[in-house]
């Protein structure tokens, strides 16, 4: 059965740093700083990867830093998790992922647009910097790293059934029989995400049916995204925008265009730390 | 053959005949291409918005990110380098939507009515396009022939 064998290649994954599950769930229940820079430094890859980035010319500083304690002076608590968060994410998605037409680096760009969309949403709608928003946002396509073979192999029969009107992720569905969303929350929940998070993945694309907000936030900034084509692939624009959820959290149209100058904006300046470059042509 | 990649809300223009310019992945916004076969000088906008009123400071730094910004100077960026408004071949390509039932964003088809709108106030009429539906387009241009071609996701290469 092919969704056995999906199901094999999720026990397959490399498990999720714990040390990055650890820091979230450190900073959900609001533990100190101090205590959470302990954590980090226990880890020699993301200790390096914090110091890489503040050492970087993009933070052109005089002297070199050489501790995470350091290091949360320059780049600040919340950006600091961020890249925690960011580092441990990162080779999940960076490879080509032929079935949704996404070259190498395409699906990361899409994440780190989502997570950075998710941030201005938080903005806009007068709420702190969240997290556990920021890893949903970052994760919710995670499904696709998994599915993406399974999608190449079914494609012309899922692009029939796009053509004929429905969307992408139904169509994954029928012919799969298992979709990207459902399959990115079965990851996450392996991973031992938080409830929210794992909702938040399993409901981006529906988020009418989602037990928390998370779920209608994260399809709001995986809206964003695809409209400016940012790792839209062959899929995105054939998913459905669900604007009860728009109105819901009182945003109109107007938001939206604003809200997409500054995504584009904001996303520019972080893609140079974190992201690989643009496509190899056709 | 080099390429000359137009990043969102940027516009390109050349006259090197061995250059392609290509942008990616247009979702929602527009590339507006400029060719003008008897000097081969073209251009190429990847616009992202219809209007510069959404955030007139950044239309200031970013002109291109706007149709009604961005349009005027990819024609006088092509008119510098020796192109006649006259022979100008227009071709424009985008303006792709996620589905969308109550018609709430529509932001594909504001970006298409401006372009349209923007390019009639400059004289310039539209030769060729493929623009809206569910489609993400990859769009180039080949400076030696003017050929352009556009890549929907999913559904091949076509020329316009």
């Amino acid at each position: 059965m092919k969704v056995e064998e999906i199901l094999s290649k999720v026990q397959q994954l490399p498990p999720f740093p714990q040390v990055a599950l650890k820091v979230l769930e450190m900073v959900g229940r609001e533990a100190p700083f101090k205590e959470i820079a302990r954590v980090i430094e226990l880890d020699e890859g993301f200790t390096a990867e914090i110091l890489k980035i503040c050492n970087s010319p993009f933070f052109g500083l005089s002297r070199k830093i050489s501790s995470v304690q350091e290091a949360v002076v320059y780049l600040g608590e919340k950006y600091l998790l961020e890249i925690v968060t960011r580092t441990a994410s990162k080779k999940y998605f960076e490879a080509a992922h032929r079935g949704y037409d996404l070259q190498r680096g395409e699906l990361w760009r899409h994440a780190v647009a989502c997570a950075v969309a998710s941030d201005l949403l938080q903005e806009r709608l007068g709420r702190g910097k969240d997290l556990a928003l920021f890893t949903a946002s970052l994760l919710h396509d995670i499904g696709k790293v998994v599915l993406s073979s399974y999608v190449a192999d079914g494609l012309k029969e899922i692009l029939e059934r796009v053509r004929a009107g429905k969307p992408f992720i139904e169509a994954e569905k029928e012919v799969i029989g298992m979709d990207h969303a459902t399959l990115g929350g079965m990851i996450a929940k392996r991973w031992n995400f938080p409830e929210e998070i794992i909702d938040a993945i399993l409901y981006h694309h529906n988020p009418k049916e989602a037990k928390t907000e998370y779920a209608a936030k994260v399809h709001i900034a995986d809206v964003l995204c695809s409209t400016l084509g940012i790792g839209a692939g062959n899929d995105e624009l054939s998913e459905k925008i669900d604007s009860e959820v728009l109105k819901g959290l009182g945003l109109s149209g107007k938001d939206l265009m604003e809200m997409l100058v500054e995504l584009q904006d904001r996303y520019e300046k972080t893609q140079s730390l974190f992201t690989t470059e643009q496509g190899d042509g056709f | 053959m080099h390429q000359i990649v137009v990043d969102i809300g940027e516009y390109q223009v050349t006259d090197d005949p061995s250059a392609i310019l290509i942008t990616y992945s247009l979702g929602s916004c527009i590339a507006v291409v400029l060719y003008d076969p008897v000097v081969k000088v073209g251009g190429m906008l990847h616009l992202m918005l219809p209007d510069s009123e959404i955030n007139p400071l950044r239309a200031r730094e970013r002109p291109g990110m706007f149709a009604d910004t961005g349009i005027p100077l990819l024609l006088e960026s092509c008119e510098r380098l020796g192109a006649e408004k006259s022979r100008l071949q227009v071709k424009v390509a985008g303006g792709g939507e996620m589905l969308d039932s109550s018609g709430f964003f529509r932001i594909g088809k504001r970006n298409y009515a401006a372009v349209r709108r923007i390019l009639w106030q400059h004289g310039l009429m539209i030769r060729a396009q493929d623009v809206g539906g569910n489609a993400n387009r990859t769009v180039s241009l080949e400076m030696a022939t003017g050929k352009v071609k556009v890549k929907i996701s999913g559904d091949g290469i076509k020329e316009l």
